[in-house]
């Protein structure tokens, strides 16, 4: 639902996005904004992962049912009946992932870090605009507490992804391509129980562009985050930005111009 | 060019996005037009942005404003026109593309109207003086 009022020559915005932001009235662009923003980014986890994990859960199920209907007597009727139900359990426990997916304790429990969150500073994300990005993750299992003893980073990548649907005969087909990737890495310090690190995200102004939701065509911007240690795949979340068509012009005549992006790293 | 046939100035190929796109719709006069055949009922002047690329096409199309024409046919009309502040601004990327653009139409009695559109760039509010990318060229010059 979309709202605004004004109070005293300010106008107070409410979008669906859940964005909070103020404008001026006298030249109608906007005024400071809230000083920051948290998000908790939502796990993810790669595709390939769930293929090959699904597809061996089913093969074992199906060697699972075999067994179950072999026949015969006493202990060789009972044992292959338990084989069976041990080789279905992984499918049954791949279905109650599935079920819940979005579950953010089951994935916790799984990775042994609470989801993290992010505190965006300044608030909203605009074109130029450079944040402070403090990210925050909770150490919940014994292993990843452990984990804290060690040095941690924190890996992240701001993308703008351009997201296309289209029709060929009678098939509905989707491409996106990143039109903006940019990585950058910070060191993590340890908090009392879990680990926080400051990462600078800027919004280019001058590659990609405020998203955009239409029927066939869209932008969208995204900032991908994970822990720098061997297993930091289980780690990966992700925080999906709105960027509002607005140009922070104070980033960039503190930039000397539109360029954009202090960040160590530049991809495709 | 028809008489009948509207042209747009535009006062800047720059606009930001829910401001105000400022021009002129003209038409030149009566000359050469049958008034028996080919009378102007009005001129009608519109925005619209649509998408173009590899994905479907989404368009829109805003509502119009419509002058009458002088008894001669002539027609001298400054309009303004808004740019919803949710609209996309233009945008050209790999993909797809955003264009913008204000079509003006004459609405001819028992003949097909004639229209003309002028491509123009929606930026970001902030953005005039600053906003060089994506979408760095004016229209004229693409």
């Amino acid at each position: 639902m979309t709202w605004d009022f004004s109070v005293d020559g300010l106008t107070v915005i409410n979008n669906p996005a859940d964005k909070l932001q103020w404008a001026a009235m006298d030249d109608g662009r906007p005024a400071p904004a809230p000083a920051s923003h948290v998000i908790e980014a939502k796990p993810t986890v790669a595709r390939v992962v769930v293929i090959v994990g699904g597809v061996l859960a089913v093969v074992a199920a199906v060697v699972g049912v075999l067994l179950w209907n072999r026949g015969g007597s006493g202990l060789s009727y009972l044992a292959p009946r338990f084989l069976g139900v041990l080789l279905m359990l992984p499918l049954l426990a791949l279905l109650a992932t599935a079920a819940t997916s979005r579950s953010a304790t089951l994935t916790e429990r799984l990775t042994g870090w609470a989801n993290p969150t992010v505190e965006f500073s300044p608030w909203p994300p605009r074109l130029g605009r450079t944040m402070t990005a403090v990210y925050r993750r909770r150490a919940i299992s014994p292993r990843a507490r452990r984990r804290l003893q060690t040095s941690v980073g924190v890996e992240a990548e701001l993308a703008c992804e351009e997201w296309v649907q289209y029709t060929v005969g009678t098939d509905t087909r989707t491409e996106t391509h990143d039109v903006v990737k940019r990585r950058s890495a910070v060191a993590a310090s340890t908090v009392s129980d879990g680990l926080e690190a400051v990462l600078v995200v800027t919004i280019p102004s001058d590659a990609g562009g405020p998203t955009l939701e239409l029927d066939h065509n869209r932008i969208r911007w995204r900032l991908d985050t994970r822990l720098s240690h061997p297993s930091g795949k289980r780690t990966a979340a992700r925080v999906e930005l709105q960027v509002e068509p607005v140009l922070d012009v104070d980033s960039l005549i503190g930039e000397g111009g539109a360029a954009g992006g202090t960040h160590p790293e530049a991809g495709s | 060019m028809s008489p009948a046939t509207p042209h747009i100035e535009l006062d800047d190929w720059f606009v930001e996005v829910g401001g105000q796109v400022r021009g002129r719709v003209t038409l030149p006069g009566a000359e050469g037009i049958d008034p028996t055949t080919e009378r102007i009922r009005e001129v009608r002047v519109s925005l619209r942005y649509e998408t173009d690329g590899r994905g479907d096409r989404d368009r829109w199309t805003g509502s119009a404003q419509a002058f009458d024409v002088n008894v001669d046919g002539s027609l001298y009309a400054p309009f303004a026109l808004e740019v919803p502040a949710d609209a996309p601004i233009s945008y050209d990327g790999s993909l797809f593309r955003v264009c913008w653009a204000v079509d003006a139409q004459t609405d001819l009695r028992t003949r097909l109207d004639r229209k003309t559109s002028l491509e123009f760039v929606v930026i970001p509010v902030g953005g005039h003086g600053h906003y060089r990318q994506p979408h760095p060229l004016p229209p004229m010059s693409r």
